[in-house]
């Protein structure tokens, strides 16, 4: 109960003390800056399952760049990339439908990330499950360099095809008639979606970006009702999840990605719950409401039915 | 149901025009043509194939700009993949169509069901994506425009409502207002009349008059016969043409028959049009299921 009784060291101390939690929480809003922007599309074109997929298919790009010695990043979105190409070409090479394509690649990636892991000795496990489930403590003045590239190229995307996006959600038909080019507006998207991956592997690691691309967005939905407010809302939820998260890392010494993962879920079944509960609350106020004669006020009560309805019919 | 065109006025005695078209409306309300600004859209041969399943067979046709053409038969007939051929939405399996400048198509309002968070004034502005492009601002100009496209069509009080949570009818006329938005030549709307009430109908059916009238060729496809009467020119589909031209020559009883099968022509009460007769059989049918309707909760 620290959190209560002393909100300043539960709450504060803990970053104005130490600097790597300063930069974690700075690389934790970057990276949530653009997975909610990018993810708000993810989740009101129904993507959710390429998120997911490509979340997973970077493995192989990473493996690679460890196992050369060059940059993750790069492999990481090199692979992420390949995976997107990959989808639109069996998109319009075959009869079948995205989510096959994507299931397809999924798995292929996954297991060609696995198989090259596989060859190698024992050394590269520790830095491998760091990208895999996020290292956001360890992060160093690059990292969070990268990270604000990677967030800048998400919102400036996000700015760009506003309205291609717009027009491909509501109805990509309309979309080809209106000019919005729907084929390069939905591969812009992809890119922006392994972008923002990659923003986020340090943070929370691949096994876990998804958490930060789709629990935001999710939650801002059941609160809000248009698009720039859903981003902006979606925004906050993520940061108040990767503040939260982080502090409960630090203070119970839990696993940093996974415990702000956990924040970001733990928000929108919070949400889900409260809004449910203030829906039935609603209708119960209602339904009260509906019983209640007109004009019947009693200081014990509403009037009975019978009696207010012998007064306005004495016969 | 007759959608009464306004007659032509006096000073327009000397100019000829064929009762009953748009072509009316457009001298009546003193609207500049731009016929022959815009080539007419022809097609030649028109073949639409679906693995062995021929969907449109040897369609030849002209769309004349400021002309109403309807397209009518039954389900399956092939009307909506006319139109979206039009639309440059699908290819031909042969034949020729010509080139169109700037295309609107309204699809059928089925599918835009997705609970998606977009108020009614953002679908509406939409229809300014081509001239907006992906970033330039609405221009005042077209801020009025819109605000006029939507009182055309009686949408200006649910801007600020989600377009998910409005009727159906509502819906269609909100995309009517952003088809009318897209000021194209030529204007595409798969069955826009459909399931609306006799007041909608009359505002759409106003409204593409009005549409001819600025010089759009307007191709509509329609199952109610009364307003297809009301097009230039009428085609008649089955998977190929079997009948096309002005509606007097089009709906015949003969064709009515080849089209909807004897049965359905001569089970219908005596009118003076075809036409009619199958409105009149319609009527009949729903009144019967009134009555039925009334006895059943009488008892």
């Amino acid at each position: 109960m620290d959190f209560l009784t002393d909100p300043w060291a539960w709450w504060v101390e803990p970053f104005s003390d130490n600097p790597f939690m300063q930069r974690a929480l700075l690389a934790g809003f970057l990276a949530v800056l653009s997975t909610s922007v990018v993810g708000t599309w993810v989740v009101l074109r129904g993507l959710s399952f390429l998120g997911d997929a490509l979340a997973h298919g970077v493995l192989p790009g990473i493996a690679v760049a460890f196992i050369l010695g060059g940059s993750v990043t790069l492999g990481a979105l090199l692979a992420a990339l390949a995976m997107v190409g990959g989808i639109s070409a069996i998109r319009n090479l075959s009869p079948l439908r995205d989510d096959s394509a994507i299931g397809l690649l999924f798995v292929g990636m996954l297991a060609l990330g696995v198989v090259i892991l596989s060859r190698q000795s024992g050394s590269y496990v520790g830095d491998l499950s760091r990208l895999l489930f996020g290292s956001v403590t360890g992060i160093g003045g690059n990292d969070l360099l990268r990270s604000g590239i990677t967030a800048a190229v998400s919102l400036g995307g996000v700015l760009l095809f506003h309205r291609p996006f717009m027009a491909l959600t509501f109805d990509e038909t309309q979309a080809r008639l209106l000019g919005m080019r729907p084929r390069l507006a939905h591969f812009a998207l992809l890119v922006l979606i392994a972008n923002s991956i990659v923003a986020s592997l340090q943070v929370v690691g691949t096994l876990l970006v998804f958490a930060l691309l789709v629990g935001p967005p999710a939650t801002a939905w059941l609160l809000v009702r248009r698009v720039p407010l859903m981003m902006a809302v979606a925004v906050l939820l993520g940061w108040l999840a990767t503040y939260v998260g982080i502090l409960v890392s630090f203070h119970h010494d839990t696993a940093a990605g996974a415990t702000m993962a956990l924040c970001s879920v733990g928000l929108f079944l919070a949400v889900l719950f409260g809004r449910a509960l203030a829906q039935q609350g609603r209708k119960a106020m209602q339904r009260r409401g509906a019983k209640r004669p007109k004009g019947a006020h009693s200081p014990d009560g509403p009037a009975p039915i019978r009696s207010a309805a012998n007064e306005s019919n004495p016969t | 149901m007759k959608f009464p065109r306004p007659s032509p006025p006096a000073s327009n005695a000397g100019v000829k025009v064929r009762a009953g078209t748009v072509s009316e409306v457009r001298e009546d309300a003193g609207v500049r043509v731009r016929a022959g600004a815009v080539p007419e859209v022809r097609a030649e041969k028109l073949c639409v194939e679906f693995g062995v399943v021929r969907a449109l067979e040897n369609l030849s046709f002209a769309l004349r700009p400021g002309s109403l053409t309807a397209v009518i038969g039954p389900n399956g007939s092939g009307k909506t993949t006319l139109l979206m051929v039009l639309a440059g939405l699908l290819q031909p399996s042969s034949g020729s169509i010509g080139r169109r400048s700037s295309v609107a198509y309204m699809p059928h309002q089925n599918g835009h069901g997705a609970p998606i968070p977009l108020i009614v004034a953002e679908v509406l502005v939409m229809g300014l994506y081509r001239r907006l492009g992906n970033y330039r601002r609405m221009s005042a100009a077209e801020r009025e425009r819109l605000t006029l496209a939507a009182e055309r069509l009686e949408v200006a009080d649910l801007m600020r409502r989600q377009f998910s949570e409005i009727s159906s009818g509502q819906r269609q006329r909100v995309l009517m207002a952003q088809t009318l938005l897209q000021q194209a030549d030529l204007v595409l709307l798969d069955e826009p009349i459909t399931g609306l009430d006799l007041a909608s109908r009359r505002r759409i059916m106003d409204v593409m008059s009005a549409e001819c009238g600025r010089g759009a060729a307007v191709v509509f496809s329609t199952h109610h016969l009364d307003e297809a009467r009301h097009g230039d020119q009428v085609l008649m589909l089955d998977n190929r043409l079997v009948a096309k031209g002005p509606p007097e020559d089009v709906l015949t009883k003969e064709n009515l028959e080849t089209l909807y099968g004897e049965r359905v022509i001569h089970g219908a009460p005596d009118c003076d049009h075809p036409a009619d007769r199958l409105l009149v059989l319609d009527e009949h049918a729903h009144g019967r299921r009134l009555e039925t309707a009334q006895q059943t909760t009488l008892q």
